[in-house]
């Protein structure tokens, strides 16, 4: 019998892993150009609803899909990644292919230069098949504060994606790309990964280059892939992790060989749980439900699950939303309408700074613009801003003793699964407290990953809607990280399940 | 209370302490750049008192003698050698507005 | 100076570093490039850009902080200064702002003493790093602006003085002797007019004797040392008339307006920008590993001060030791020179006079020097030695410079073109007596007190000798054989 970790063991040709398209095109049982128009075809029937895509590169994708061929043919060596169509959040760099970062103030910006991201996923020979979808300047959690069509669940389009990476979790879920790209402030992988069933992966910070990702708030922000399973995360990572010369938070450890890691299983490993947490009034019971039966799975994987505490983590939220208005205001002063993007031109330069910022910025950016100058003024920095880099030391400190009794902490990744598109407009701060699982990790700068852990019971008001599972590892504990969650994965089927827009499709 | 903070319907019956006026909203957007209209400047002050009021918490942890949170530090490996790198070939594509290879912006005074 | 008030001034300074790259990416630098061709995604403040620090950069600031004595910091830290300005890409600079690389330290101000009579030495507050902004052009006539982003990026240390300076003459020095400094350790050019030396001064007068400071303003864009002089005294001047008539000074940013002499308010402190200075998450600490600084000490070229203070033990005159520590090149020209034995304040007139003129005017640096250190040491040896006469030494020399022949010794020259001194008495006098007997009416002329017929005596020996008398024996023979009591024959 095959293991799970095989190709050849999955649904089939019609949802292939990014491990099923690279071997096929590596050993020439498929053609990169034909994957490619398999998905473009999907993309084609699930688009329309779906919004997932802000824009498709079909040129270059083709391009990059015939030059692969054409590498195949001639003998050429091929990457990890030969003929994988991926997505690409709107906040990654593309030479020559427009990058907005969901913005209008950068609307006609192309690039002239390649990010790290797009240049190493290009040279282990994936096909990049557009740009993803997202909350401006990867701003939010419902991918729905954007001035272009907003992105639906493919589990319910009157639902949220989840986001930022919203779009990400939504082509992967719907099969318009094998796997996507996001970036991870405060959660906007893996809430995103939560609410479409799919798996997303933030890696310790400094793991993977910032080089060529717009920047929201910089000591928080990472990227990662979202994948349709454990294993083609870990692919996707050991592309794009190591250390970067354009990137001095880079990291430059090592990098171990994280498939290898997903063979080792959960035996013996301490799963650490913050029982307080669970008692968080905004934490839906079927949600705690299906954490206690993720735990269960480890723990039947041979994992032990011990009590920890984090007692300043219900500081974490707040502190989050300091240090990241702050570090958002800052990266956004560059948005000027002066030398790229979009310019309202007016007769005076601070008329034109003016008008150009608020016209090309939206409501939820503007909010956090306002908020990160309030923090950073003279007479409130020692208050807001200092206080909240304190507080990190001291939320720092407690990861740092909870990992000295445990190997990995588990907790559900989002409160609940998700929530109806326009319920939380206007109301911020609703928004900003249903991070409160996932911005611990981007505090501490640890690897964490959000897996589908099953889902929410169909009711007369919402359809059954997926729930994630989130786990968190020390700083560079990847190889731990995917361990686990390959273990868990391997004893569910919760992510071999499809939304059923996409499985009519298909 | 819950032990990851005030929920949203705890906030909601509180009144607002930390009240942003319609003044230092305009402050704070001249401030950033934005220039706000009467009615969103409002809509803001009223979304950022309640924001703040949650902040609030942060006063009240104890960090006496607690160090401001660092990124990692990497002794001399975090530079650079002095080595010149490639130009861009088209600096000035895409610029909204250009003469004589410079970028065009409305006269200012300096200061 | 009013006898009432004294003035107190600090200097801000920026110097851009001599780098082949920016402070923070690897675009490359350069003075007078066409506009915006010195540009890389970076430099333009893309979106996903990010700064690297230039270890060239680096090294160079350790140059300066060990060369003024300043504390350094292992670890320092970098921050964003956010303002809102067409030549600053990313609508922030990256600066050090609490936690600089270096601070304290002094520079030595030649030519200024203290209240001891000791050299003066001025403290620094700090030095750090931090990157340049681009160019503005305002064009005449026109209702817009110009930018250039070639300088944006550009490596700069901003060198901060204590108010300590005392005059604007005292300012003036201090930033020569900085220019002098970081020319010698070779990290700028250091050159006011292209912009890679920079000055902005903070000017304060107090009651004489008071400790406390009064209100400062600051002048900007302080761009030759005569304007920072003047535009010191102009603001001293502003200050003091208001303080005379009653009124107080407020703080306020300054810009000189050289043709009027005066001092302008461009915004007073109540308008001052809030920067809302960030620590910079782009950047880890900057860790300064141990070893080079040990490295770049051991590797110091001679300081300016240490210069001045060797030559002043060798009898060398002040101005000189200035001008030969504030021209690295030509003193180590002179060292050449005393270690070849020249006396050092004999040698020190040669360079500075008669080398350093023939250099400038064919733009030569010391080091292309046709007349090397120790052929000229050879020829100060021998005008010591009464071997040539100064005069016939100037014409070596030019001869030296002149023919540009190595193989040819000052000696040499000497022989061959019949510059060697006559210092036998005898020979001497054996010419002068010939002239006296020749001319028996100027002789009698003479003594009878026409005394100014002295020199038709020498000219006559040297045209017969072709000026190779010595000079001194000359006026030794004429006194005597001259003298109206001296006994005929």
């Amino acid at each position: 019998m095959a293991q799970r970790g095989d190709p050849q063991d999955d649904a089939g040709a019609r949802w292939p892993t990014a491990r099923a398209i690279a071997a096929g095109v590596r050993d020439g049982s498929r053609r990169a150009t034909e994957v490619l128009q398999a998905f473009e075809a999907r993309a084609d029937a699930t688009e329309p609803a779906i919004h997932a895509y802000l824009l498709r590169a079909r040129d270059q994708a083709r391009a990059a899909a015939e030059a692969i061929d054409a590498a195949r043919e001639a003998g050429r060596p091929l990457g990890p990644l030969a003929g994988v169509p991926i997505g690409l959040k709107d906040i990654f760099v593309t030479e020559g292919i427009e990058t907005r970062c969901g913005s209008r103030i950068l609307e006609g910006w192309v690039p002239p230069y390649a990010g790290t991201h797009a240049r190493r996923l290009a040279e282990a020979g994936a096909v990049i098949t557009g740009k993803l979808a997202m909350d401006e300047f990867a701003m939010g959690s419902s991918s729905q504060s954007t001035p272009y069509p907003a992105v639906r669940n493919p589990w319910s389009p009157e639902h949220v994606p989840g986001g930022s990476s919203g779009g990400s979790a939504a082509a992967v879920a719907a099969g318009s790309c094998a796997a996507a790209l996001g970036s991870d402030t405060g959660g906007s992988i893996r809430q995103p990964a939560s609410l479409c069933g799919v798996v997303g992966l933030k890696p310790s910070y400094g793991r993977v280059s910032r080089h060529g990702m717009i920047a929201f708030a910089s000591s928080l922000d990472q990227a990662g892939p979202l994948t349709r399973d454990v294993r083609d995360a870990a692919v996707l990572l050991q592309v794009l992790a190591g250390p970067d010369p354009h990137d001095a938070t880079c990291l430059d450890a090592p990098v171990p060989d994280y498939l290898a890691a997903c063979e080792r299983g959960a035996q013996g490993l301490r799963v650490g749980v913050h029982r307080a947490a669970l008692d968080h009034e905004a934490l839906e019971p079927e949600v705690r439900e299906a954490f206690e039966r993720s735990l269960a799975v480890l723990a039947d994987a041979g994992a032990t699950l011990v009590d920890v505490e984090l007692p300043h983590a219900e500081h974490a939220v707040a502190t989050y939303y300091v240090l990241c208005t702050a570090e958002a205001a800052s990266n956004l002063a560059r948005y000027d309408g002066i030398r790229y993007g979009h310019r309202e031109a007016r007769p005076s330069l601070r008329q034109t700074y003016e008008a150009t910022r608020e016209r090309g910025f939206g409501a939820e950016v503007k909010r956090r613009v306002l908020l990160g100058t309030f923090v950073l003024r003279k007479e409130s920095y020692a208050a807001y801003y200092g206080q909240a880099q304190k507080v990190r030391s001291l939320i720092v400190r407690d990861y740092a003793q909870a990992f000295a009794r445990c190997d990995l902490l588990a907790s559900p990744t989002a409160p609940g699964p998700a929530f109806r598109r326009g319920e939380r407009d206007e109301d911020p701060l609703a928004m900003y407290l249903s991070d409160v699982f996932t911005v611990g990790a981007n505090l501490a700068g640890l690897a964490a990953i959000s897996i589908p852990a099953g889902l929410s019971h169909a009711t007369a008001e919402r359809p059954a809607l997926p729930i994630g599972v989130q786990l968190s590892a020390p700083v560079l504990g990847e190889p731990t990280l995917l361990a686990a969650a390959a273990a868990h994965e391997d004893r569910s089927e919760h992510h071999r399940r499809r939304p059923p827009t996409a499985e009519a499709i298909a | 209370m819950a032990a990851l903070g005030p929920s949203r319907a705890v906030l909601a019956s509180a009144t607002v302490m930390t009240a942003v006026s319609l003044a230092e909203c305009h402050e704070l957007a001249t401030l950033a750049r934005l220039s706000l209209d009467d009615a969103e400047a409002e809509r803001f002050a009223a979304q950022l008192g309640p924001i703040l009021d949650y902040l609030e918490q942060l006063r009240a942890v104890d960090t006496e003698g607690v160090p401001e949170h660092l990124p990692p530090s990497r002794p001399g490996s975090a530079l650079r050698d002095d080595q010149p790198g490639p130009t861009l070939a088209e600096p000035l594509r895409g610029v909204p507005a250009v003469r004589d290879d410079q970028v065009v912006v409305p006269k200012f005074k300096e200061d | 100076m009013s006898p009432a008030y004294e003035p107190v001034i600090g200097l801000e300074v920026h110097c851009q570093l001599q780098t082949a790259s920016k402070m923070f990416s690897a675009c490359p630098v350069g003075i007078g490039a066409p506009p915006n061709t010195l540009v890389d995604p970076y430099t333009l403040g893309l979106p996903g850009t990010l700064p690297v620090p230039n270890a060239q950069a680096v090294r160079h600031g350790i140059a300066l902080a060990l060369a003024c004595g300043c504390e350094l910091h292992p670890q320092s830290r970098f921050a964003r200064k956010h303002y809102f300005y067409p030549d600053l890409p990313k609508g922030y600079q990256i600066t050090q702002s609490d936690h600089p690389y270096a601070t304290g330290g002094s520079l030595e101000v030649p030519g200024f003493t203290d209240a001891h009579g000791q050299p003066k030495r001025v403290p620094l507050t700090r030095i750090h790093f931090e990157e340049d902004a681009g160019k503005n052009t305002h064009v005449l006539g026109e209702d817009h602006s110009l930018v250039d982003y070639n300088r944006a990026g550009a490596p700069l240390l901003e060198i901060v003085s204590e108010p300590a300076l005392g005059s604007p003459d005292e300012a003036a020095a201090y930033l020569r002797e900085l220019r002098t400094l970081v020319r010698t350790l070779g990290i700028s050019q250091a050159n006011m007019e292209e912009g890679t030396l920079r000055c902005d001064a903070n000017v304060s007068l107090r009651p004489r004797g008071q400790a406390t400071l009064g209100t400062r303003c600051e002048i900007k864009n302080l761009n030759s040392f005569r304007f920072l002089a003047q535009a010191i005294a102009a603001e001293i001047r502003r200050q003091l008339d208001l303080l005379e008539r009653g009124e107080a000074v407020v703080m306020a940013t300054l810009s000189y307006d050289p043709e009027r002499d005066r001092t302008r308010i461009m915004r007073t402190k109540e308008a001052a920008a809030d920067y809302r200075y960030l620590p910079e998450p782009d950047l880890p600490p900057l860790s300064i590993p141990a070893a080079w600084v040990e490295e770049i000490r051991s590797s110091l070229p001679p300081l300016p001060a240490a210069r001045r203070a060797r030559y002043a033990q060798q009898g060398i005159a002040a101005d000189d030791a200035v001008l030969l520590a504030a021209e690295p090149e030509l003193g180590d020209y002179l060292d050449r020179m005393l270690d070849a034995g020249a006396p050092g304040p004999k040698a020190a007139n040669w360079v500075t006079g008669e080398l350093l003129a023939k250099l400038r005017s064919d733009g030569r640096d010391p080091s292309a020097s046709p007349v090397s250190p120790e052929a000229l040491a050879e020829l100060v040896g021998m005008v010591e030695r009464d071997e040539v006469s100064g005069r016939s030494a100037k014409a070596i020399f030019a001869t030296l410079y002149t023919e540009a022949d190595p193989s040819q010794s000052p000696r040499a020259i000497a022989e061959r073109d019949g510059h060697r001194q006559l210092s036998d008495d005898a020979a001497i006098e054996a010419v002068v007596r010939e002239v006296l007997e020749g001319s028996p009416g100027q002789v009698q002329q003479y003594r009878a007190g026409k005394t100014k017929l002295r020199g038709y005596f020498v000219g006559q020996v040297m045209k017969r000798t072709q000026g190779r008398a010595n000079p001194r024996v000359l006026n030794e023979l004429l006194d005597r054989l001259l003298d109206p009591d001296a006994p005929e024959g």
